[in-house]
C-alpha cells in the first residue's frame, strides 16, 4: 500500500496541508482517487495559464519582468548564435532580470504562449534556409497551428552573409511570422555580416534599454490574461458515431531500407470534446482500397452501380464494399455462411476440423474464398456474408496535456503474400496508403483503466515495449514531463534495427537528457547474429530491475502478445525468482500480488 | 598547467584535451551506449587523435530530423601508411573492411592516407582492431598531432628514395603520441599497473593544432610539400643523399569572412644534414607546442605562430633551442606537382605504374570496376601498392616480366585507357566533402566529375584536350584537396555555388587568387570559357594555364610571398 504522507511530504505543501490531505486521501477507493487526480490536472492546467503569484510580484527583482524571464531562444549552425545567446543572458541577468536560454531544437514549442518577452538569435544555412535545429519551430511557426501570440514581445537577431541572396532570410522570416502572429516588437530586428559583433551589440544595448527602464520606473504588471475555458461539453464522439479527425502530420519513422514502415499519425480533436488519457486507446474506421474491391466486382460481375440495403441505410454496392463492410480478413462467419450458401463439399470438410478452419483463414481474404469457390450471387447476398467495417484499436501515443487538442497514434503497417496475391492490412494500409495529412479519419476514444500511470508520481515505472508497443509509453513519459513527476522511469525498447527503427529515439534522448526518463534499454534483433530481445535485456539488468520492483515500480509490457509479452513475462518471473532468491512458486505469486495491485499491466495484441 | 609560453587563456578544447586522461575522455562508455549511434562532444574530439571523425549522413539529415531518428552517425577512419606504400596482403585487408564495414569504397587521401567512410559506431572498435591486425593504425590520423608523414611514393629518377623513405617512417614513428590509451580502448591491452603515461614532446594537451610533414625530391612535388608545416626537401649530390632544405609555416585551411585566416606557403629556412633530422623537427614541434595559439584554434597553425611572432624570431628561437643556426638553403628546382601515368622504371630495374583514381575513391561503377581491379593485382601478391599525394595509386616495384598481368586485369575491368580520363580529370582533385563531411557548405567529389565533363568540352573545343591544368575543388575552405594550389581552384559556398580561384603555379609553390565569387555552374562555364579560348590562342610555348593567367593579368597575386602579417 502506498504511503500518503511520505509522498505529500515531497510536494510544496505545509505540515497542515499534508495533515489535512492525509486525513482524506487513504479513505478513497481508486476509482475516487481517479477521479479526483482527473479534475485537479484539468484544473492546474486552467490554472496555468495565470501566470502570476502574489509571491512573484512582491519580489522588486522581478517586478519589471512581470515575474516572467526573457526568454533567448538560438539556431545555429556554426556554434555563433548560441556564444551570443549566452553572452546576452549573461548581459540580462546582470540587470537583474532572470533569462531563460534554449536552443531552438530542444524548445518546446508549447512553451511560447507563457513567454512574454523573447529574444531569437538565429542563422540562415545555405541558400535562405533555417539550421536543421530551427526547422521546426521555424515550421511551427508558419503552419497552421501557431498560436496567436498577442502576449508576446519580441526581437530578432539575425546572422549571415551578404555574399548570398537570401541574406539573413531566416531571421526575416522569423521577425516577420512573429508579428504576424500578433507580436510586438521590443526593438528592430538587426541582420548581422559575418562579423557580426558590432551589429550584435547595437543590438542588445536596444533591447535591454527597452526592457531596463520599465525595471527601475517599477511598473505595475500588466494584467494577467483571463483563461479561456474551452467548453467542456460532454463527448459526443464514440464508436457508434466517430469523430472526422483532421489527420495533420503523418510520418514513416522508419528510416530509409528498413524492413518495417511504421506511421505516426498526429490528429486534430478540436471541437470535439473528446478527452482521453495516457493508456487510453484511439478507434479508427478504414475504408478498403479499390484494388481490392475491382477485383471482387469483377469477379462477381457486379458493377458497383447497383443498390443496396446496408445496416447503414440504402447505398451502392461499391459504397457499401468501401466504407461498411470489410474485405479482408476472412473470418469464419464468413466462411460459415459462404459453405451454407454455396453448399461447397471443400469447405464443409474444413468447416469440420477446426484446426483445418484456422489454417484456411490464415492468410486469406474475401476475395480468395470466392476465387477458390466460386458462387452466382445477388449483392445484398454477398454482402450478407460480410463483416460490419469494425474500428482497429491503436494505443494512444500522446498526453493530452502535452499536445492539447490532438491526438498521436503509431501503426505498424502490414503487407504479405500470400496465396499467390499481395495482401496488406485493413487498417494498417490505409493509413500508409490511402490517408494523407488534411483528409480526415474517423476515429473514437476507447478508455483503458488497465493500463494506468501509478496515481503516485513517486513511483517508479518500468515500460517494457516491442515495435509500436512503445507508444503508449510515450503517452506516459509526455504525462509525466508535464507533471514533473518525480518518479524514475525505465523504458525498455525492441526492434529490428537501431539504425532504421528506433521510434521516437530523438525524443527518448532528449527525455534522458532531461532527466524525464531515467533509463533505456535497447534490443535490436538484426543488428547482430545472435537475435537479442527485450526479455534479454531485461535479464541483463535483472538486479536492478528486481530492485526497482522492491521499491514500488509499476511494470508495463506492450505489444506484440503472441510471444513477446509471453518471453517477457517470464523473464519477469526468472529475475524475480533468482534476485530475489524465491521458488518458481514464489516467484509467480510475487507476479500475482503485482497484478493485483495494478502493478502489473499489459496492453497486448 | 597549461604548455602555452605567455600562460593566456586557452579555449574549451583545450581544456577537454588536459580532462581526457591523455585522450582516453569517456571514449570507452560512449561506444557502450546503446542508444545513440554518436559519442559525446567532447569524445567525438578526442576520438580524432585515434584517427576517426564523428560524422553523419547530411544527405538524410532532414529526412531523419522529421522522423524523429537521430541523425545517422557514422565514423570516418582513416588509416596511416607512412609514405603511402602498403603490402598487397594489407590492401586485400582494407579492401575487405570497406566492405563489411564501411560504405563499400576506400578514399586515397591526399595526404597518402586510406579512408573507410560510413563505419557504425558499434563497428568501429572491430574495423581498427583489424587494421591494427594487418600492421598498420590509425593513431594520430587526425587530432592535434603530428599526422602521416608524406614522401613522394615514386623510386624513379633517384636513388636516395629508399633512405628518404625511411626517414619519413622514422618520424612518422617517433612522433605518434606515447599514451597508452589507444591500446586501452581499440586492442584490449591491459592498462600498465602504475606506469603513469607521459608524452615527453606533447604534454597533456598535445599540439594546438595539427601538425604536417612532408618530403619531397625534386623535381617532383607530387605531395605539395609547401601546404606543409613542415617540409623537407630533399638535396641530392652525386646519387647520394646530402640533406634537406627546410620548409616552415605552410597549411592550406582558412575561414570565410575572417581575414586572420589564410592558406599560406612553407618558407624555406635553411639546410640540414639527414642525421640532424629528428632533433630539428622535434625543436620545430616544441616551439609550435609552446607559442601556438590556444586559445583561437582558427590562428593556431604553425603558420600563424610564425606570421604573429615573424620569420626571423621563428628562426632565431630554433637557432637558440637547438644551439646552432641552419645552414643555407642549397638550390632546387620542382618541375610539377602532378603525377606522371603509366609506366616508368625505376632506378632498381622494376617498373611502377600509376594508376589514376578519380579523387581517390577506389569503387566500382558499371564497366570501371576499379575496386574490383586493384583487388585482383593486390591478389597476385607481387610489388607494392603505393598513394600519391594527388589521390592516385601506385602499382609499384613489378618486375617486367608481370606487367603483362597487371595490364590484363586493368583491362578486363575497364581501367586502362579510359577514354574518359582526360588531361584535365587527370589532373583533378576533389575532397569528400558531402554527405559524410560535416564541414561542407557544397558538394565536391561527387560534382567535380560532372563539371568537368563540361569543361572537357570546352578544352576539345580549343584544342586544349591533352593540356595539365591542375583542377581542384573543395565542400569547404579547410583545403583537404588543397584547392589554394590549383591552377583553377574551386571552394564551396553554399550548395551549387563555388568561388573561383585561378593562376597557382604547375609546381606547387604559387597559391592561385579569387576570380570571382559565388558562382553557379553556368556562371562558372562561363567565366572560364573566354580565358580558356584565349588561353589556346596566345599561349606560349610550354607555358602553364596558371603562369598564363598572371602573365595577361586576368588575376594579380597581392600576396606576392604569399604571407600576410597579422596585425
Amino acid at each position: 500500500m502506498m504511503n500518503w504522507e511520505t509522498g505529500l511530504k515531497r510536494g510544496p505543501f505545509s505540515d497542515q496541508q499534508v495533515k489535512t490531505l492525509n486525513e482524506l486521501l487513504p479513505g478513497m477507493d481508486s476509482g475516487q482517487v481517479q477521479w479526483l487526480s482527473g479534475f485537479l490536472s484539468g484544473a492546474s492546467l486552467l490554472s496555468a495559464d495565470q501566470p502570476l503569484q502574489v509571491a512573484q510580484v512582491s519580489s522588486p527583482r522581478l517586478l519589471s519582468n512581470d515575474g516572467n524571464p526573457v526568454w533567448i531562444l538560438y539556431g545555429t549552425h556554426t556554434g555563433n548564435s548560441e556564444r551570443l545567446a549566452n553572452v546576452s543572458a549573461k548581459r540580462i541577468e546582470d540587470l537583474g532580470i532572470a533569462a531563460k536560454i534554449s536552443d531552438m531544437g530542444s524548445f518546446k514549442v508549447k512553451e511560447l504562449r507563457n513567454i512574454k518577452r523573447l529574444l531569437i538569435i538565429v542563422s540562415t544555412h545555405g541558400i535562405g534556409e533555417p539550421p536543421i535545429q530551427a526547422s521546426e519551430l521555424y515550421e511551427y511557426l508558419h503552419s497552421s497551428k501557431a498560436p496567436e501570440l498577442k502576449q508576446l514581445e519580441y526581437s530578432v537577431l539575425a546572422l549571415g552573409d551578404t555574399a548570398y541572396t537570401q541574406f539573413c532570410q531566416t531571421g526575416k522570416d522569423f521577425d516577420g511570422v512573429l508579428a504576424k502572429l500578433g507580436a510586438q516588437r521590443i526593438c528592430e530586428r538587426v541582420d548581422c555580416d559575418v562579423d557580426f559583433e558590432d551589429d550584435y551589440t547595437r543590438w542588445m544595448e536596444g533591447n535591454l534599454a527597452a526592457i531596463a527602464p520599465s525595471f527601475q520606473s517599477g511598473n505595475v504588471p500588466a494584467a494577467p490574461i483571463q483563461p479561456t475555458i474551452v467548453g467542456k461539453a460532454n463527448p459526443i464522439y464514440n464508436r457508434k458515431h466517430p469523430f472526422g479527425a483532421t489527420v495533420s502530420k503523418k510520418i514513416n519513422l522508419n528510416g530509409r531500407h528498413s524492413s518495417k514502415e511504421t506511421i505516426h499519425l498526429e490528429l486534430d480533436l478540436s471541437n470535439s470534446g473528446l478527452r482521453y488519457e495516457p493508456g487510453d486507446s484511439l478507434g479508427v474506421y478504414a475504408s478498403n482500397s479499390n484494388r481490392l474491391i475491382e477485383p471482387i466486382l469483377n469477379t462477381l460481375h457486379f458493377t458497383g452501380e447497383e443498390p443496396v440495403d446496408t445496416y447503414k441505410g440504402k447505398k451502392t454496392l461499391l459504397e457499401a464494399l468501401t466504407t461498411d463492410y470489410e474485405l479482408t480478413p476472412l473470418t469464419s462467419v464468413s466462411l460459415n455462411r459462404y459453405a451454407e450458401l454455396t453448399g461447397s463439399t471443400r469447405l464443409g470438410k474444413i468447416l469440420n476440423d477446426n484446426t483445418a478452419v484456422v489454417e484456411y483463414l490464415y492468410g486469406r481474404d474475401v476475395f480468395d474464398l470466392i476465387r477458390e469457390v466460386p458462387f452466382k450471387m445477388a449483392p445484398e447476398v454477398f454482402i450478407s456474408l460480410l463483416r460490419k467495417n469494425s474500428p482497429r484499436m491503436y494505443s494512444i501515443a500522446s498526453s493530452q496535456n502535452a499536445v492539447d487538442d490532438e491526438v498521436h497514434i503509431l501503426a505498424s503497417v502490414v503487407r504479405y503474400e500470400a496465396y499467390g496475391r499481395y495482401k496488406e492490412g485493413h487498417c494498417t494500409s490505409f493509413l500508409a496508403g490511402r490517408i494523407d495529412e488534411d483528409d480526415q479519419l474517423k476515429v473514437f476514444v476507447d478508455a483503458n483503466s488497465r493500463f494506468k500511470l501509478p496515481l503516485d508520481p513517486d513511483m517508479p515505472v518500468i515500460m517494457v515495449g516491442a515495435g509500436t508497443g512503445v507508444a503508449p509509453y510515450r503517452a506516459f513519459i509526455q504525462q509525466r514531463g508535464i507533471q514533473e513527476a518525480p518518479g524514475k522511469s525505465w523504458l525498455f525498447f525492441g526492434e529490428r534495427n537501431f539504425t532504421t527503427d528506433f521510434y521516437y529515439q530523438t525524443e527518448w534522448l532528449q527525455y534522458l537528457k532531461e532527466g524525464t526518463l531515467t533509463r533505456a534499454d535497447v534490443a535490436f534483433s538484426r543488428d547482430q547474429a545472435k537475435k537479442v530481445y527485450v526479455q534479454h535485456r531485461m535479464l541483463e539488468q535483472g538486479k536492478e530491475l528486481f530492485k526497482w520492483l522492491e521499491e514500488g515500480a509499476h511494470f508495463y509490457v506492450c505489444g506484440d502478445a503472441q510471444k513477446m509479452a509471453k518471453d517477457v513475462d517470464h523473464a519477469l518471473k526468472e529475475i524475480i525468482q533468482t534476485q530475489g532468491g524465491m521458488t518458481w512458486e514464489k516467484a509467480e505469486e510475487y507476479v500475482k500480488y503485482l497484478q493485483v495491485t495494478d502493478r502489473y499491466q499489459a496492453d497486448i495484441y | 598547467m597549461m604548455s602555452n609560453a605567455t600562460g593566456a587563456e586557452v579555449s574549451q578544447e583545450e581544456h577537454i584535451k588536459e580532462d581526457s586522461n591523455f585522450l582516453r575522455g569517456t571514449i570507452v562508455a560512449g561506444l557502450d551506449n546503446p542508444l545513440t549511434g554518436s559519442l559525446t562532444a567532447d569524445d567525438a574530439k578526442m576520438v580524432k587523435f585515434h584517427g576517426s571523425y564523428q560524422q553523419h549522413d547530411r544527405d538524410l539529415e532532414k529526412e531523419r530530423k522529421k522522423q524523429k531518428l537521430e541523425p545517422l552517425y557514422q565514423f570516418m577512419l582513416r588509416v596511416r601508411a607512412a609514405g603511402g606504400i602498403t603490402s598487397p596482403a594489407q590492401w586485400l585487408v582494407l579492401d575487405e573492411l570497406a566492405e563489411k564495414y564501411g560504405n563499400g569504397t576506400m578514399k586515397l587521401t591526399t595526404r597518402q592516407s586510406f579512408q573507410f567512410h560510413g563505419i557504425m559506431k558499434r563497428n568501429l572498435k572491430a574495423t581498427i582492431k583489424a587494421i591494427n591486425e594487418t600492421l598498420m593504425t590509425t593513431i594520430a590520423t587526425c587530432g592535434d598531432v603530428n599526422r602521416n608523414v608524406m614522401c613522394n611514393p615514386n623510386p624513379y629518377e633517384s636513388r636516395v628514395h629508399g633512405e628518404v623513405y625511411a626517414w619519413a617512417g622514422k618520424l612518422s614513428d617517433y612522433f605518434q603520441p606515447k599514451t597508452r590509451a589507444y591500446f586501452e580502448i581499440w586492442l584490449d591491452q591491459e592498462k600498465v599497473a602504475g606506469a603513469a603515461d607521459n608524452e615527453p614532446l606533447y604534454h597533456a594537451t598535445y599540439l594546438p593544432r595539427k601538425f604536417k610533414i612532408a618530403f619531397a625530391i625534386p623535381p617532383h612535388n607530387d605531395i605539395d610539400l609547401f601546404a606543409n608545416d613542415l617540409g623537407f626537401i630533399v638535396i641530392e649530390e652525386k646519387g647520394k643523399l646530402k640533406g634537406f632544405n627546410v620548409c616552415v609555416g605552410g597549411g592550406m585551411g582558412m575561414t570565410f569572412g575572417d581575414e586572420h585566416t589564410y592558406p599560406r606557403l612553407a618558407d624555406v629556412i635553411g639546410f640540414i644534414r639527414p642525421d640532424e633530422i629528428v632533433e630539428v623537427a622535434e625543436t620545430i614541434i616544441g616551439i609550435q607546442r609552446d607559442y601556438g595559439n590556444r586559445l583561437n584554434r582558427k590562428n593556431a597553425r604553425l603558420k600563424y605562430t610564425i606570421d604573429v611572432q615573424g620569420l626571423p624570431w621563428f628562426i632565431a628561437e630554433l637557432a637558440h633551442r637547438r644551439n646552432k643556426p641552419l645552414l643555407p638553403a642549397l638550390p632546387y628546382h620542382f618541375k610539377t606537382n602532378g603525377d606522371q601515368y603509366g609506366w616508368l622504371k625505376g632506378t632498381n630495374g622494376k617498373w611502377f605504374y600509376t594508376l589514376f583514381v578519380e579523387h581517390g575513391r577506389v569503387k566500382d561503377r558499371e564497366g570501371y570496376t576499379l575496386k574490383k581491379a586493384i583487388r585482383a593485382i593486390a591478389a597476385l601478391n607481387r610489388g607494392d601498392l603505393r598513394l600519391t599525394g594527388n589521390q592516385n595509386l601506385i602499382i609499384g616495384n613489378i618486375s617486367p616480366e608481370d606487367k603483362k598481368d597487371i595490364e590484363k586485369i586493368l583491362n578486363d575491368h575497364g581501367v586502362l585507357n579510359n577514354p574518359q580520363n582526360t588531361a584535365l580529370r587527370l589532373n583533378s582533385m576533389a575532397c569528400v566533402a558531402l554527405n559524410t563531411c560535416g564541414l561542407a557548405f557544397a558538394e565536391s567529389e561527387r560534382y567535380l566529375p560532372s563539371l568537368i565533363d563540361k569543361l572537357d568540352v570546352i578544352l576539345r573545343d580549343n584544342g586544349l584536350e591533352k593540356e595539365a591544368i591542375n583542377i581542384r575543388m573543395t565542400g569547404c575552405p579547410n583545403g583537404c584537396a588543397r584547392s589554394s594550389l590549383g591552377e583553377i581552384g574551386f571552394i564551396g559556398r553554399a550548395i551549387g555555388q563555388y568561388n573561383l580561384y585561378l593562376g597557382a603555379s604547375h609546381n606547387g609553390d604559387r597559391l592561385n587568387t579569387l576570380y570571382k565569387e559565388m558562382l553557379s555552374e553556368a556562371e562558372i562555364l562561363q567565366a572560364l570559357e573566354p580565358i580558356l579560348v584565349s588561353y589556346a590562342a596566345e599561349k606560349l610555348a610550354g607555358e602553364h594555364f596558371g603562369d598564363y593567367v598572371h602573365r595577361k593579368n586576368i588575376v594579380q597575386d597581392k600576396r606576392k610571398t604569399g604571407l600576410k602579417q597579422l596585425s
